[in-house]
C-alpha cells in the first residue's frame, strides 16, 4: 500500500516537473537568447548585453515603451478610482434605479471580445472628432480595466463584516466617515491589487490600443506585434525579458498585498 | 418617568412582522434582559434602540425625547456587538479611543479615559496589540471597553457572551454585573440563554413572535410564568392538561387525564377558563418509597402519584428522575444531591410515590 | 430606515462618476456598433447607410431608422463561410479544452500534493506566466518553431529529419499555442479545488481576477 502511494507521488512529481518545464522552456529560451551576442537568433555567439544596448538606443522602441508605461500608469490610476467608486455603489448602494444597467455595463466588457470594445470606441472617437493618441488609448484602457477593479474591490467589500461599519456609526461616525475610517483601510489591499491588475492589463493590450491610437503613437505591444510579423529580432527578446522581469516583480508585491488583505479579513470575521 | 420608554413600536421586514406594537419601560440604572428564542424580534428591538433600524410605528423616548428617527451616530446610546466588531486595523487603544475622537474630546482627556477603561476591563499591557493578537475573552473586554468609553446613557449588549466558552462565560457574567453596579449605568442585554438572563438581569422581558409576553423579575418569571409557553421556555416543567372540576377556598381541583385529580392553589388573577394546564417544576416533585400522611381539607393538600422510576440521570449537583405513571405519562423530578453517599437514591425500575403540594403547582390557561 | 439604507445614499452618489463614464465610453459606443450592424454597406464615407443626422429633423431621422435592416445578420446565417468558421472555432475550442484538461489535471494534482511550503512556490510559478503578456509568451515560441529555430536545429542534429520542417502557421502550432497560453487558466482553478483552498484564498485577486479570454488573432 505504501509503495503505491510512493509511486503515485513520483508520478505526480514527474508530471508537475514536466508541466512547469513546458510552461517555462520557451520563456527560458527567450531570456537566454536575449543575451545572445549573435544577430542570428539561432546561432549562439556568446553572452552579451548587445540587444539591451540596442533597445536603449532605439528611439522609436523607447518612445513606444514610454507611451505604454504612461498609458498604463494613468489608466490604472483612473480605473482604480472609478472602479472603487463603482464597487462601493454596487456593494453598498442596495437597490436603486438603473442598477441592473450599471452592473451590466461593468460586467460586459469582461466577456466582450476586445475587437468590439476597440471598434466601438474608435467609432465614438471618430464621431467626436477626437485626435487619437495618448488620451484616447488611456480612456479606452480605463474603460476596460475599471471593470476588473470593480470586480476585485466589490468582492472584498461584500466579504467585509458589515457590523464593522455599524460599530463605527454607533461610535459617532456618519456613513462617509465610517467608510473613510474603517472600510477604506480594510480594502486598501484589494485596491492595490486592482491597480496592479489594471496596470498589467493595459501594458498587455494590443487590440484595443491598435483601434484607439493614432499615427505616430504606437504602444510597445503594437510595435512588438508589427516587428514580429517581419520575423524574429533579437532586440524583441531583450524587451520581452524586461517585461517578464517587471511582471514577476509586480506579482511578488501583489501576492504580498493580498496575503496582508487575507490576514486582515480573517480577524474581521466573527469568532 | 423611566429613562427609556418604548411606546407601541412596530417593525416589519416585508411581510414578516419582527416587532409587533411593543411597549416597555426601562428605569435608569437597571440591568434588563430581553430573552426569547431566535427570530422572536429581540435583536430587531435592540437594533432599533441603537438606531440601526427605524420603527415603522411608535416612539422611543430616551430621557423624555423621541429618538426613534435619530441616526445611530447621534444617539447617546452605545452597543456591544455579538461578534464584537473590533476594528482589525486598529490597536486596542485606538479601538477604545475611536468613539472619543469622534466626540471631539481633547487628546489628554482621551488618554485618561482610555487608561481608565483599560484598567476597568483589566487589559493593562495589551494596549498596543491588534485584535487578532488577542484571545476571545480579551477581545470581548476590548469590545466592552470601547462601548463603555463614551459613557452612554444606555449600553446595549447583543449576546455579549455567546462566543465565550462555558467557564469564561460564567466568570464574565459576574464581572459584567459588578461593572454595571459600579458604574450605575443602564444595561439592556439580548440573549437566548435563560440562565444568563436570570443570573445577570434585575428584570427580564420575554419575547415571542415580536411581542413582549411577560416582564418580570427572574424569580417571578420562573415561579409564576404568565403562560404555558413561558413556563415551558424558561426551565423544565411537567404539564398536565385537564378541566377545572371544583373551586373552593382559593383552591382548584383539576381533573387531568394523565395524572388523575390534582389540587392546585389558585393564583391572582384567577383563571377564567375551565380548560387549563397544571404545571409543576421537577425540583418541586418529591419522591418517596411510601406515601406521605395526608391532610385532607387542610392547607397543605398533597398530590400523590404512583409510578415506576424509568431512568435516573446523575448530573453532579442534582439527580433527575423520570417516573412513569400508571397512565403511561412521564413525570420528571429532580433532587439535590445533598450528601456525598446517598444510600437512599432511587434505582430504575423501583416503585415510588411522587408527591407535591398544591402550593407548588401552577394552573395555567391555554 | 435601516443601517444599510443609511449607507446606501452616499454609496449611490459615489457611483455617479463611474456610471457616467460607462454610459459615455461603453454604452454610447456600443450603440454605434449596433447601428452599423443594422446598416447597409455603401461605397461612401462613412462606408454604410443610413447616416443619422440629428440636425436634419424628425422626418429625416425616422426615414433613416426605417432603412435599418437585419440584412447583415441574415448574411451571417445564410453564408456557409461564417457557419463553417463558427463550427471550426467550436471544434478547436472543445478539443483544446480536452487536451488542456489532460495536461493540466496531473500538474494541478501534483501541486496539491506538494508539502505546504512548496505549494506557494509552485503556485507562484504558475501565476507568473498567467500574468505575462500573451504576445510575449507566443513570441517565445516563435524562437523555437521558426524555420531555422531551435526545434528544427535539434531535429536536424539528431538526424530525425533531413530538411527543416515548417511548423509555424500549421494546425499543430495553433493547438500548441492555445494549449500553452491557456494552461495556467486550467491549472489554477483545478489546483484551487483539489487543495481545498478556503474561500478567502480564492478571493485573492491574483487568482480569481477573471482574465478574459483574449482572442488577439493568434
Amino acid at each position: 500500500m505504501a509503495r503505491t502511494v510512493t509511486r503515485l507521488t513520483r508520478f505526480n512529481m514527474t508530471s508537475l516537473a514536466a508541466g512547469l518545464a513546458f510552461l517555462y522552456l520557451p520563456i527560458v529560451i527567450l531570456v537566454i537568447y536575449s543575451f545572445n551576442a549573435s544577430r542570428l537568433v539561432t546561432v549562439w555567439g556568446g553572452w552579451s548585453l548587445r540587444w539591451y544596448h540596442e533597445f536603449f538606443n532605439d528611439r522609436a522602441m523607447l518612445e513606444a515603451a514610454w507611451m505604454s508605461l504612461s498609458v498604463a500608469a494613468v489608466s490604472a490610476t483612473l480605473a482604480t478610482l472609478l472602479g472603487t467608486l463603482a464597487a462601493v455603489g454596487l456593494a453598498r448602494g442596495e437597490r436603486f434605479r438603473g442598477r441592473a444597467l450599471f452592473s451590466g455595463m461593468l460586467y460586459s466588457p469582461l466577456v466582450m471580445p476586445e475587437v468590439i470594445s476597440g471598434l466601438s470606441l474608435l467609432l465614438l472617437f471618430v464621431a467626436l472628432n477626437a485626435e487619437r493618441g495618448f488620451w484616447t488609448v488611456t480612456i479606452a484602457h480605463t474603460t476596460l480595466t475599471m471593470c476588473f477593479v470593480t470586480v476585485v474591490v466589490q468582492s472584498r467589500l461584500s466579504a467585509l463584516d458589515r457590523s464593522l461599519e455599524e460599530a463605527a456609526m454607533d461610535l459617532g461616525c456618519d456613513p462617509v466617515r465610517a467608510f473613510l475610517l474603517v472600510t477604506l483601510p480594510l480594502i486598501v489591499p484589494a485596491i492595490v491589487a486592482g491597480w496592479m491588475l489594471a496596470f498589467t492589463l493595459s501594458l498587455d493590450d494590443v487590440v484595443i490600443a491598435s483601434f484607439t491610437t493614432g499615427p505616430g503613437s504606437a504602444t510597445l505591444p503594437i510595435r512588438i506585434y508589427s516587428e514580429v510579423r517581419l520575423g524574429v529580432k533579437p532586440e524583441i527578446n531583450a524587451i520581452c525579458t524586461l517585461a517578464i522581469a517587471l511582471i514577476a516583480v509586480i506579482i511578488v508585491v501583489a501576492s504580498f498585498a493580498s496575503k496582508l488583505s487575507n490576514a486582515r479579513g480573517e480577524s474581521a470575521a466573527p469568532l | 418617568m423611566p429613562l427609556l420608554r418604548i411606546e407601541g413600536v412596530a417593525k416589519s421586514f416585508g411581510n414578516f412582522r419582527a416587532v409587533d406594537k411593543l411597549s416597555l419601560d426601562i428605569r435608569a440604572g437597571e440591568f434588563f434582559a430581553l430573552l426569547g428564542p431566535s427570530g422572536c424580534g429581540k435583536t430587531t428591538l435592540l437594533r432599533m434602540l441603537a438606531g440601526f433600524e427605524t420603527p415603522d410605528e411608535g416612539r422611543i423616548l430616551l430621557g423624555g425625547s423621541d429618538i426613534a428617527q435619530v441616526l445611530p451616530h447621534e444617539r447617546p446610546v452605545n452597543m456591544m456587538f455579538q461578534n464584537y466588531a473590533l476594528f482589525p486595523h486598529l490597536s486596542v487603544r485606538d479601538n477604545i479611543a475611536f468613539g472619543l475622537k469622534r466626540a471631539g474630546m481633547a487628546r489628554r482627556d482621551i488618554a485618561t479615559r482610555v487608561a481608565e477603561m483599560v484598567a476597568l476591563v483589566k487589559l493593562e499591557g495589551l494596549e498596543k496589540r491588534k485584535p487578532d493578537q488577542l484571545s476571545g475573552g480579551q477581545r470581548q473586554r476590548v469590545a466592552l471597553a470601547r462601548s463603555l468609553a463614551r459613557r452612554p446613557q444606555v449600553l446595549l449588549l447583543d449576546e455579549p457572551l455567546a462566543a465565550l466558552d462555558k467557564k469564561l462565560r460564567e466568570s464574565t457574567q459576574g464581572e459584567l454585573m459588578e461593572l454595571q453596579r459600579r458604574l450605575g449605568m443602564t444595561f439592556i442585554i439580548v440573549t437566548h440563554d435563560q440562565e444568563e438572563a436570570m443570573t445577570m438581569a434585575g428584570r427580564i422581558g420575554v419575547m415571542d413572535a415580536g411581542r413582549l409576553v411577560q416582564v418580570a423579575t427572574p424569580r417571578n418569571l420562573y415561579e409564576a410564568p404568565a403562560s404555558r409557553w413561558i413556563a415551558e421556555f424558561v426551565g423544565d416543567i411537567n404539564l398536565f392538561h385537564g378541566q377545572v372540576a371544583a373551586r373552593a377556598n382559593g383552591r382548584l381541583t383539576v381533573a387531568t387525564a394523565e395524572a388523575g385529580t390534582l389540587a392546585v392553589s389558585e393564583l391572582w388573577p384567577p383563571v377564567t377558563k375551565d380548560v387549563v394546564s397544571v404545571a409543576i417544576r421537577p425540583e418541586k416533585v418529591k419522591l418517596s418509597r411510601r406515601a406521605p400522611a395526608t391532610d385532607e381539607g387542610g392547607t397543605h393538600a398533597i398530590n400523590r402519584l404512583e409510578g415506576v422510576v424509568a431512568d435516573v440521570n446523575y448530573l453532579g449537583g442534582v439527580t433527575s428522575y423520570r417516573v412513569k405513571l400508571e397512565t403511561g405519562a412521564v413525570l420528571r423530578a429532580s433532587m439535590a444531591n445533598t450528601a456525598r453517599l446517598d444510600v437512599d437514591a432511587y434505582l430504575a425500575g423501583q416503585r415510588v410515590v411522587a408527591w407535591f403540594t398544591a402550593d407548588d403547582c401552577l394552573v395555567l390557561e391555554q | 430606515m435601516s443601517a444599510r439604507r443609511i449607507f446606501a445614499r452616499p454609496a449611490r452618489l459615489a457611483a455617479i462618476a463611474p456610471y457616467l463614464w460607462m454610459v459615455l465610453f461603453f454604452l454610447v459606443p456600443f450603440g454605434f456598433v449596433l447601428k452599423i450592424s443594422l446598416s447597409q454597406t455603401a461605397i461612401a464615407q462613412p462606408p454604410y447607410t443610413p447616416v443619422f443626422d440629428f440636425t436634419a429633423g424628425r422626418a429625416a431621422l425616422a426615414a433613416a431608422f426605417a432603412q435599418l435592416s437585419l440584412d447583415n445578420f441574415r448574411l451571417l446565417i445564410q453564408d456557409n463561410l461564417y457557419i463553417l468558421s463558427y463550427l471550426r472555432s467550436l471544434v478547436v475550442a472543445v478539443s483544446s479544452t480536452l487536451i488542456l484538461l489532460l495536461i493540466g489535471y496531473p500538474i494541478a494534482y501534483g501541486m496539491a500534493r506538494l508539502p505546504q511550503r512548496w505549494q506557494g512556490i509552485a503556485m507562484m510559478l504558475v501565476i507568473v506566466p498567467f500574468w505575462t503578456s500573451f504576445l510575449i509568451r507566443i513570441y517565445a515560441w516563435i524562437n523555437i518553431l521558426q524555420h531555422d529555430g531551435l526545434l528544427n536545429q535539434v531535429l536536424l542534429a539528431l538526424h530525425i529529419v533531413s530538411a527543416p520542417v515548417i511548423w509555424l502557421s500549421t494546425d499543430s502550432a495553433m493547438y500548441l499555442g492555445i494549449v500553452y497560453s491557456y494552461l495556467p487558466f486550467m491549472i489554477l482553478p483545478l489546483y484551487a479545488t483539489l487543495s481545498k483552498l478556503d474561500a478567502s484564498m480564492l478571493e485573492a485577486p491574483a487568482i480569481s481576477a477573471p482574465r478574459r479570454d483574449r482572442r488577439s488573432g493568434w
